[in-house]
């Protein structure tokens, strides 16, 4: 596969599976990736794939088990079950469900992942996805879906092929065994990709994805959450026995109040997309609310931070986008700037390290800049067009 | 069906010959166990080999075992043989993780099977937490092979059958390949001037009147019963085993 866009560059971003709402960790990663992509993109072509693989994340044995799950109940397993179910009831079923997970075979999920690969999508996902796409345009956050749509991981046995002439594999299914990515040269943990019955984890796909597009691009930037660190280190290590640069980003998750744990665990239901945008749409205009959660998202619970999520610290944000916007408006902005407008007010932070280690302009330092005074007076519609003023 | 109260002489033999008294005659076996195993940590002298493993072949195990065994000062040896030659596998390539972690380690003459220690030093330990324990699932019965010595010439002929129907995995097949071979290479049956026939057998009925070692094991299928794990024989000239 070659870039189309002529990007050199390409930034992957670890996607989420269609089994519960989004959630402000989710909402981090976001929108910290839309306004450094529009951001970047204004002086340099670089092409992403996020959610464009789907698939990718669907095929993952928890989200597997799930939808076995609930196909396996008579009760969730009619294909209009869920046309009047919404995120937050399928996300809290997939809380009881993971509370006693059912072993997966590996025929099952096989046969699972044979249907996704023909395109098929489970109800309860499609359901899922629908309101996702809903509060994206709430948000005004682009979705890098349309783009790289084709990217698919070749099959496995190619790619431990490649990961074994990259001297990075070991490979013990001769003995009942299973196969490993191998990085230890580097002082990384030994990673399974293939277990001993037979079963591929997400690593797998993922490495599948990354080595498949690598060919197309000079390097590679992957966002990630911090606690899957180690797989991506060990991603990066593949690549760059490939020659390639991989640039690492990590995202530190936003805890629920309260709450330990993944997002299996439950308990995040006031914390949801839906609920924080149901707390702030009928209360401010759209541009105010796509302001604020911006400001909250990167400037007050930056990237590489943990955090725990904040109503208080939101309603702040909010309050701080409607001074913003009214500071903007009494300065007399266009609704959005021309691309060269864009393009020399951010053309400054290309010469900042992190775009250097990281191939992307850092939206913190982006807001920061833009929420001067001086440049609320001059390039008020800069700041509009970069975090999605205009009307949906 | 082997005779119980052969096996239990047996391994009676192998406990007393570690300082390890306990009474099996007359006595259920599930009792016996729990007692020995007791035992058994009470004189562990925490001597532990980690074995890593990136490929298997069974004459490149045997020898780089072998290697390992020969080249141990005597005082490590008895160790690790008073800790019954306790082994963790793990699946790992020391050609990888020891550039990360250079550590002392005896390699396979193909290279693909490591041992450290014993002892184990803090190197190893950050090794063993870098790699993943061996699991395998069903267990794949390697073809029976006769191992020369690596180098020099030949002055004992030995045959080590092993029985593989209670074998389930790769990691349990080399437990007891691995505590036969280092056994009886402290015992002083084989060593690197030794050409060892391995056969692989379902059962072994009973105890070889001619044998030089013997391994015996509570049956993981019936804890009230002993089993003939392996045994090693002289080879008889001219007679095919």
């Amino acid at each position: 596969m070659t870039a189309a866009t002529g990007a050199r560059s390409l930034v992957f971003g670890v996607g989420f599976s269609p089994t519960k709402p989004l959630l402000p960790t989710h909402l981090k990663g976001l929108i910290w990736l839309d306004l450094a992509l529009r951001a970047t993109r204004a002086v340099v072509p670089v092409d992403c794939i996020a959610n464009a693989t789907r698939a990718l994340w669907d095929a993952t044995i928890q989200c597997i088990r799930f939808w076995a799950a609930l196909d396996a109940d008579p009760a969730t397993s009619s294909p209009r079950y869920f046309d009047d179910k919404d995120d937050t009831w399928i996300g809290e079923e997939y809380v009881r469900k993971s509370r006693a997970p059912a072993e997966v075979s590996p025929e099952l999920l096989a046969a699972y992942r044979g249907r996704l690969e023909r395109g098929w999508t489970h109800p309860s996902a499609r359901r899922i996805l629908e309101h996702w796409q809903a509060q994206y345009e709430v948000m005004g956050i682009t979705t890098p879906r349309a783009e790289l749509t084709s990217a698919a991981a070749p099959p496995s046995a190619e790619i431990v092929e490649q990961l074994r002439r990259l001297d990075c594999a070991i490979d013990l299914r001769p003995w009942s065994g299973g196969v490993y990515v191998d990085a230890t040269a580097a002082g990384l943990p030994l990673r399974p990709l293939i277990d001993e019955l037979g079963r591929e984890n997400y690593l797998m796909q993922i490495l599948g994805v990354v080595l498949g597009l690598a060919g197309a691009y000079d390097r590679i930037s992957i966002l990630y959450d911090a606690p899957t660190a180690l797989d991506f280190r060990i991603v990066a290590q593949v690549l760059s026995r490939l020659g390639k640069r991989a640039l690492l980003i990590e995202a530190e998750r936003i805890d629920t109040p309260g709450i330990a744990g993944t997002s299996r665990a439950g308990g995040w239901k006031p914390c949801t997309c839906a609920a924080i945008l149901e707390r702030y749409v009928p209360r401010y205009p759209l541009e105010v609310v796509r302001l604020g959660l911006r400001l909250y998202f990167i400037m007050y619970v930056p990237l590489a931070s943990k955090a725990e999520f904040s109503y208080d610290l939101l309603d702040r944000a909010m309050r701080k986008a409607r001074a913003v916007s009214r500071a903007i408006e009494r300065a007399g902005a266009a609704p959005s700037a021309p691309p060269e407008e864009i393009a020399s007010v951010v053309e400054p932070l290309t010469r900042r390290r992190f775009f250097e280690r990281v191939g992307l302009i850092d939206p913190h330092a982006l807001l920061s800049l833009l929420l001067s005074a001086n440049s609320l007076r001059h390039h008020g519609a800069v700041l509009r067009s970069l975090c999605a003023w205009e009307a949906p | 069906m082997t005779d119980q109260a052969a096996l239990l002489a047996e391994l009676s033999a192998s406990l007393g010959r570690r300082g390890i008294a306990v009474e099996l005659r007359g006595r259920p076996v599930a009792e016996v166990a729990a007692e020995v195993r007791q035992a058994v940590r009470a004189r562990d002298r925490g001597a532990t080999v980690l074995v890593a493993l990136s490929s298997f072949d069974l004459v490149d195990y045997v020898r780089g075992l072998l290697r390992l065994l020969d080249g141990l000062p005597p005082a490590a040896r008895h160790a690790w043989d008073a800790s019954f030659t306790r082994a963790r596998y793990l699946a790992g390539d020391h050609r990888r993780f020891a550039r990360a972690v250079p550590c002392e380690l005896v390699s396979s003459p193909a290279g693909a099977i490591a041992w450290m220690g014993p002892p184990l030093s803090s190197r190893h330990r950050a090794v063993e937490r870098m790699l993943r324990p061996l699991v395998t699932g069903t267990f794949v019965r390697p073809p029976d092979a006769t191992v020369g010595p690596e180098d020099g010439p030949t002055r004992r002929r030995l045959e080590l059958r092993i029985a593989t129907s209670r074998i389930a995995s790769l990691a349990s097949y080399l437990v007891a390949l691995g505590h036969t071979l280092a056994e009886s290479f402290v015992l002083g049956v084989l060593g690197r001037d030794s050409e060892i026939a391995i056969r692989h057998v379902e059962q072994l009925a009973e105890l070889p009147a001619d044998r030089r070692y013997a391994r015996v094991e509570i049956d993981p299928l019936d804890p009230e019963r002993l089993v003939l794990a392996t045994c090693v024989s002289p080879c008889v000239a001219g007679k095919e085993p």
